[in-house]
């Protein structure tokens, strides 16, 4: 099997994660995509959606990946992005509480509320509630 | 010449002020240690995505264009001005300001928009007669990212419906916790980034102009952070350092005055005995 590929996922605050992987399933703005180990250089424009990683010893993980970029070269994948949470540290009840937030503010249709706003916020709830069941 | 009363009460008054200066002091040295740290833990990410940026700059096509790299002739320049919301912080607010009036120089009022991120600066340039188009305050020495993406989106619809032709952030570079100098950095238009051939093609998903037209926004918003984070350990940093002279100058107060008093106390002492001396002399 081919050598594991380097992961590091860097936000504005701290480096949140740096692992190998031996298999990467992420989703860019228009479509799914997977990498194996030693992939050709690519630049990846990254939708707000959860990122499975296997790592070498077989194991899947679940990150919740907030949009941003990912970068593969010399079996070095990078990934920048504004937040990623591990489905550990997600407070199920907050996302639950902005779920229900965004829903109610897309359903009510008021002309002062910024609809765009409203159906990121419900995106990144929704994919915090999806991420968390990996626990 | 003072009583000894008023010098006891001035010491007594120089010794609160001197234990204020020196909490002062505490805080922010403390303050000052996360924020340095925060600022350094920006670096990997604004690295990386400058060096995706320029891996995207050798593939762009001859004629793609963004509206945030267009470069028109400067008519109107909008400043961002960085800067504090509390004072006491020694000159750091008002080099920003003279750092900042140097920059407009003897540009007319139509030519120029100040934007504010900070009670100081706003406070600063009114007082010397400058129109702030428009204020943001309430975060100075612990900056969030939502806050420079709040800046961001204020300046972004001026520069692409051509109300200014260039953007330009005024903010403190922080060296070490006593030199702090300020520094102007061009957001808008943003540079074309310099083309770094390493001999790889990349293949981009979904296209290269999208991922270009992702990108240029977050580089915006990043730049921004960087400054904001900066400006928070520069402030902390002057309060420090102004902080610390300051207790130490009351420190010398204290000395100045306890001698005075200790003097006028043993020149009454000695008074009162030869007084003593003097009576008990005119009894014999």
């Amino acid at each position: 099997m081919a050598e594991p590929m380097t992961l590091q996922i860097i936000t504005p605050d701290e480096i949140a994660y740096t692992g190998e992987a031996s298999f990467l399933v992420g989703k860019a703005i228009d479509g799914e995509f997977g990498i194996l180990p030693n992939h050709a250089p690519m630049i990846v424009a990254l939708d707000i959606a959860p990122l499975r990683l296997d790592a070498p010893d077989g194991q899947k993980h679940y990150l919740a990946v907030f949009g941003g970029f990912c970068e593969i070269e010399h079996n070095q994948v990078s990934i920048v992005t504004l937040d990623c949470q591990l489905p550990d540290s997600i407070d199920v009840d907050r996302a639950q509480r902005a779920k229900q937030r965004a829903e109610e503010r897309l359903v009510s249709k008021s002309p002062d509320i910024d609809v765009e706003r409203a159906e990121h916020a419900l995106a990144r709830a929704l994919l915090r509630l999806h991420v968390a069941k990996y626990v | 010449m003072a009583s000894a009363q008023d010098l006891r009460k001035r010491i007594k008054s120089v010794t609160n002020t001197q234990q204020i200066t020196k909490a002062m002091k505490m805080v922010a040295s403390a303050r000052l240690r996360r924020a340095q740290g925060k600022a350094e833990a920006t670096g990997p990410y604004a690295d990386k995505l400058g060096q995706i940026l320029r891996h995207i700059a050798s593939s762009i096509p001859e004629n793609f264009s963004s509206p945030l790299l267009e470069v028109r002739p400067v008519k109107r320049t909008c400043y961002v001005m960085i800067g504090a919301d509390k004072g006491l912080a020694g000159a750091f607010s008002t080099n920003l300001t003279k750092f900042v009036i140097e920059q407009i120089g003897t540009k007319t009022p139509d030519q120029y928009d100040i934007i504010t991120s900070g009670r100081k600066p706003r406070d600063c340039m009114k007082i010397r007669g400058y129109h702030v188009e428009k204020h943001f305050s309430g975060y100075s020495d612990k900056p969030g990212y939502e806050h420079a993406r709040a800046l961001i989106q204020e300046v972004i619809p001026r520069f692409l419906n051509g109300e200014v032709d260039e953007v330009i952030m005024v903010y403190t570079h922080f060296v070490n916790s006593m030199t702090q100098v300020a520094e102007a950095h061009q957001l808008l238009p943003i540079e074309t980034p310099q083309a770094e051939q390493d001999g790889q093609d990349y293949i981009f998903m979904p296209d290269v102009t999208t991922v270009c037209e992702q990108i240029l926004p977050k580089y915006l918003e990043i730049t921004m952070y960087n400054g904001l984070l900066q400006s928070a350990a520069s402030e902390l940093g002057a309060r420090m350092t102004a902080m610390t002279s300051a207790t130490d100058n009351a420190g010398e107060l204290i000395d100045k005055v306890g001698l005075e008093y200790n003097k006028l106390r043993q020149s009454s002492i000695t008074n009162e005995i030869s007084e003593i001396v003097g009576g008990a002399n005119a009894l014999q």
